[in-house]
């Protein structure tokens, strides 16, 4: 039963928490995974103490290891204390939670694991009473995708007759346009549009959201969001880590399919979306995809002087010395891969005709920083002596996503002058929205909130279908002249902003990077 | 810890408390290695009798650091026999998550004693900080004269008070339904009510699973147990409710919110009151039933609650089902009978909330809660039916 349709619960108004899900079991493929042991089980585990899972909440488990029910639920213990050692863990609650935890052994190609796995699932539904409400989290390296899928259509278990079933994907959907179509179409043949949720984990942090509370909950941005006063947009995901156990996935992914493809976009869609008619998932998926669709596709022809990449060599980082991409371990020595990618896009529409994004990610740059910049243009009139002038900036409206999460505002002050010399002098100075100022909690996990959203059945969080292939189609030319081309890597040092190539994109239009 | 220059309260005259405020600003920014920001969201201004005024000083500047505020503590003594007012300043410094900068909030405490006590708001009105919400926290056990009280309200946007310190009898209830009602619609925040939001979120998650959800228009049978010992843990009288608002409250919102009107209340010895009520599918009784062994420790923090069960009785097995929330070793332990099978139940933490987290709670909130206002004014009708008993 789709939310709007439940009846009203009048005990629930005006209760400050999240509504509860729905009794459900939680199929998790590759539980023995990094992601399941260090965000989805403590994600889960946190919502349960938070008493928002409803009575009979289950987890089964999957993957190739043989285990039994308890040495799972040891592992998954063991797991909490790792990797979230910020929880409180009650242990009363962690043994009510321990106890629709359940595990199911075996390849996922083979029929055996599938079986299994239908007889546990209707064992839980019948003693734990989930309704049959099913969701299946693929958490397993993407190859695996196709055989799960494969395999729930071949034991008819991408239906129910009584409960919901709901199909959770994670990153990355697809390696190309080709792909991520392919895997689209054999999903949604399977499973309703809004049975599926593809997981883009930048949508599920607090700062992100936040983009369109500061956009449409304020009088004062939207008048001036637009070409007439913005001048340029800039958006940047820096990590100052390298790979670290992650070259197998990196090599064949990098930075443009790994950051760009999803996450930018994504970003790039909140900052210039129109205003959605209202919060309900399509109004605002139709608003980033709307936008999505006027961005300019970018001609093979034109890859070279809209697209930079890079790959970092040895260097120093946080003053420590690292080895260079090609030295890390499971790196291919004469690997083409780009560990940097930035991207100059251009939207046809009324509101941002002639505004360049420029947007950019990679890694082993100087600090890990996520922001959004707005930079706004010149005034019209320059009203100020000459001394005065020469030392004004342009306004620039500064988000940032992660850390000292916040917004900036730069403008231009005078400066006083105890002399009384009667000569103006300006210098930028900040205005600063700090969230550890003003709300001393700390943000809660990315997770939480959208395996919540999924239980609920709100995709607000998640990518549609047809943004995933919006966003593999933008980059799809990029991707396509460069696996053409040999890359002179590497061209960045660790520990610097990227590759020369990269400033130049941008001092082609008279224009420079921050350095944050 | 080391106590800096700054968080030494300084004792000024009234009329010089801004100026020390700035002086006070002024030396925090200069340390260099963690310079410090002033930042104020809201001014809190706290009532609190003398004997308090330690505890509390430390609760709102532990609050500030959450909600950094621009604090007036109001110690207040109108039984001294001098009238005198005196002030203080200090500032409350921390490192805030993200950040490398110090964040610190102002404290002004201001003892006011003998006629004084009663025109505080003469003094609050110039201190509150423009433009930002101000924030009444009648803290002090004793009721506030309706007055001053009034006048002191007219300078804030919100008001926060707890009936578990203020409650020292039945009608109580009634007797702060009418404060609050003479604060006609300025928004009223209620720790003891706050403190029954895990109860309440249990209770409703129930019915929000579907296909309980039509048990919950065919309730007919209530059962609420709570320790005779109040919420500071001193001992009540003898089978009285009296000391426990948060089961008034309870109750209160559970009828106000399915629409039961109280018909009668009954209890013979006080230990165990009946009360009965109309609702829109039948009569509805509620059982209120004092455990007088039990360790008031053993109860929700706060609360006294025990144990609350919501029941349908439909005749026979078939039908009927019943939800029970109990405390079992500091956390609620739910379970659910439907037609006479136990389903699964689940423990969840109930985390003893301090008074500072459930004042952080508070001040999150700015609008009115119209749903403790209906839960308090059913309380009330409860209360009443109770006393004439």
């Amino acid at each position: 039963m789709s939310d709007q349709n439940k009846p009203d619960n009048p005990l629930l108004g005006g209760i400050r928490i999240q509504r509860t899900a729905e009794p459900c079991s939680v199929f998790l493929f590759g539980a023995s995974g990094d992601l399941a042991r260090r965000k989805l089980v403590p994600a889960l585990f946190s919502l349960w103490q938070k008493n928002l899972l409803p009575p009979g909440f289950s987890v089964i488990g999957n993957a190739r290891t043989e285990l039994s029910d308890d040495a799972f639920r040891d592992v998954m213990r063991k797991a909490l204390s790792e990797f979230d050692a910020d929880q409180q863990i009650s242990e009363s609650a962690w043994q009510s939670f321990a106890q629709g935890l359940f595990y199911v052994a075996g390849a996922t190609q083979d029929d055996g694991t599938f079986q299994r796995l239908e007889s546990v699932l209707k064992k839980i539904e019948a003693e734990r009473h989930t309704g049959g409400n099913r969701i299946y989290y693929l958490s397993t390296p993407p190859s695996l995708y196709d055989p799960i899928i494969d395999q729930l259509a071949k034991f008819k278990l991408n239906k129910h007759e009584t409960g919901w079933v709901r199909i959770v994907i994670e990153k990355p959907f697809g390696r190309d346009l080709e792909s991520a179509r392919a895997l689209n179409k054999k999903l949604t043949g399977l499973f309703e549009e809004d049975a599926i949720f593809r997981v883009d984990h930048y949508l599920g942090k607090d700062t992100v959201q936040n983009i369109m509370v500061l956009r449409f909950a304020n009088g004062i941005f939207e008048p001036i969001w637009n070409r007439r006063y913005v001048d340029y947009v800039q958006i940047t995901a820096a990590e100052s880590i390298g790979v670290e156990s992650r070259a197998g996935y990196y090599e064949e992914s990098g930075a443009l399919r790994d950051m760009i493809q999803n996450h930018m976009l994504q970003l790039l869609a909140m900052v210039a979306m129109d205003p959605p008619v209202s919060l309900e998932a399509n109004a605002v998926r139709n608003e980033k995809v709307r936008v999505m669709r006027a961005i300019r596709p970018i001609n093979e022809s034109e890859v070279n002087d809209r697209a930079m990449r890079g790959q970092y060599g040895p260097g120093i980082v946080n003053g420590k010395t690292v080895v260079g991409y090609r030295q890390e371990p499971g790196v291919n020595p004469e690997s083409a891969t780009e560990t940097y990618a930035s991207v100059k896009f251009e939207i046809d529409n009324w509101r941002w005709s002639d505004v360049p994004f420029y947007v950019r990610s990679g890694k082993r740059l100087p600090k890990r920083v996520s922001e959004i910049a707005i930079k706004f243009k010149r005034v019209p009139h320059l009203l100020f002596g000459r001394s005065a002038t020469t030392e004004i900036e342009q306004n620039e409206l500064v988000l940032r996503i992660q850390p000292d999460e916040g917004v900036t505002l730069r403008f231009n002050a005078k400066v006083p002058d105890p002399r009384g010399i009667p000569e103006t002098r300006i210098r930028e100075v900040n205005m600063d929205f700090l969230y550890g100022s003003s709300f001393a909690t700390g943000f809660p996990e990315a997770y939480e909130r959208l395996l919540m959203d999924a239980m609920l059945g709100d995709e607000t969080l998640f990518a549609r279908g047809d943004m995933v292939e919006v966003g593999w189609q933008l980059v799809q030319p990029i991707l396509n002249v460069w696996g053409s081309q040999k890359p002179e890597f590497p061209n960045y040092e660790a520990g610097s902003w990227g590759p020369e190539a990269a400033d130049e994109l941008l001092a082609r239009d008279g224009h420079q990077w921050r350095r944050p | 810890m080391e106590i800096s220059d700054i968080e030494r309260p300084r004792r000024v005259d009234l009329g010089a408390i801004e100026r020390e405020l700035r002086e006070i600003r002024r030396q925090s920014g200069a340390d260099s290695d963690h310079p410090a920001v002033r930042a104020s969201l809201l001014s809190l201004v706290a009532v609190v009798a003398p004997n308090e005024r330690d505890v509390v000083s430390d609760l709102a500047a532990d609050v500030a650091l959450h909600h950094p505020s621009r604090t007036i503590l109001l110690v207040i003594d109108p039984d001294a026999a001098a009238d005198e007012v005196t002030a203080e300043v200090s500032a409350r410094c921390q490192l805030s998550f993200g950040m490398r900068k110090q964040v610190c909030s102002e404290q002004i405490i201001i003892v006011a004693s003998g006629k004084s006590a009663g025109e505080l708001h003469v003094l609050v009105s110039p201190l509150v900080t423009s433009d930002l919400p101000a924030v009444l926290w009648w803290r002090a056990s004793r009721w506030p004269e309706p007055r001053s009280f009034k006048l002191l309200a007219d300078a804030s946007t919100r008001v926060i008070l707890d009936s578990a310190i203020l409650s020292h009898s039945v009608r109580d209830i009634r007797r702060l339904q009418e404060l609050i009602r003479g604060l006609k619609s300025l928004p009223v925040a209620d720790l003891a009510w706050a403190r029954l939001t895990p109860w309440r979120a249990a209770l409703a998650g129930f019915y929000d699973v579907p296909a309980y959800r039509p048990d919950l228009d065919g309730l007919n049978r209530i059962v609420v147990e709570y320790s005779a010992a109040g919420v500071d843990g001193a001992a009540s009288e003898q089978g009285s409710a009296s000391t426990a608002p948060g089961v008034l409250l309870l109750v209160g919102w559970l009828a106000s919110r399915l629409g039961w009107k109280p018909q009668r209340a009954s209890g013979d010895d006080k230990a165990v009151w009946t009360i009965d009520f109309t609702g829109n599918a039948g009569d509805v009784q509620l059982t209120l039933s004092v455990q007088p062994d039990a360790n008031h420790s053993d109860s929700a923090p706060g609360t006294s609650i025990l144990r609350a069960e919501l029941g349908k009785d439909s005749g026979g097995i078939k039908g009927s089902s019943v939800f029970s929330i109990r405390l079992k070793e500091g956390c609620l332990e739910t379970t659910a009978t439907i037609d006479g099978e136990q389903r699964g139940g689940r423990v969840v933490p109930c985390e003893n909330r301090s008074e500072t987290d459930l004042l952080r709670e508070e001040l999150d909130m700015l609008g009115r809660d119209v749903i403790y206002e209906e839960a308090l004014s059913m309380a009330a009708k409860i209360a009443d039916l109770m006393a004439k008993a």
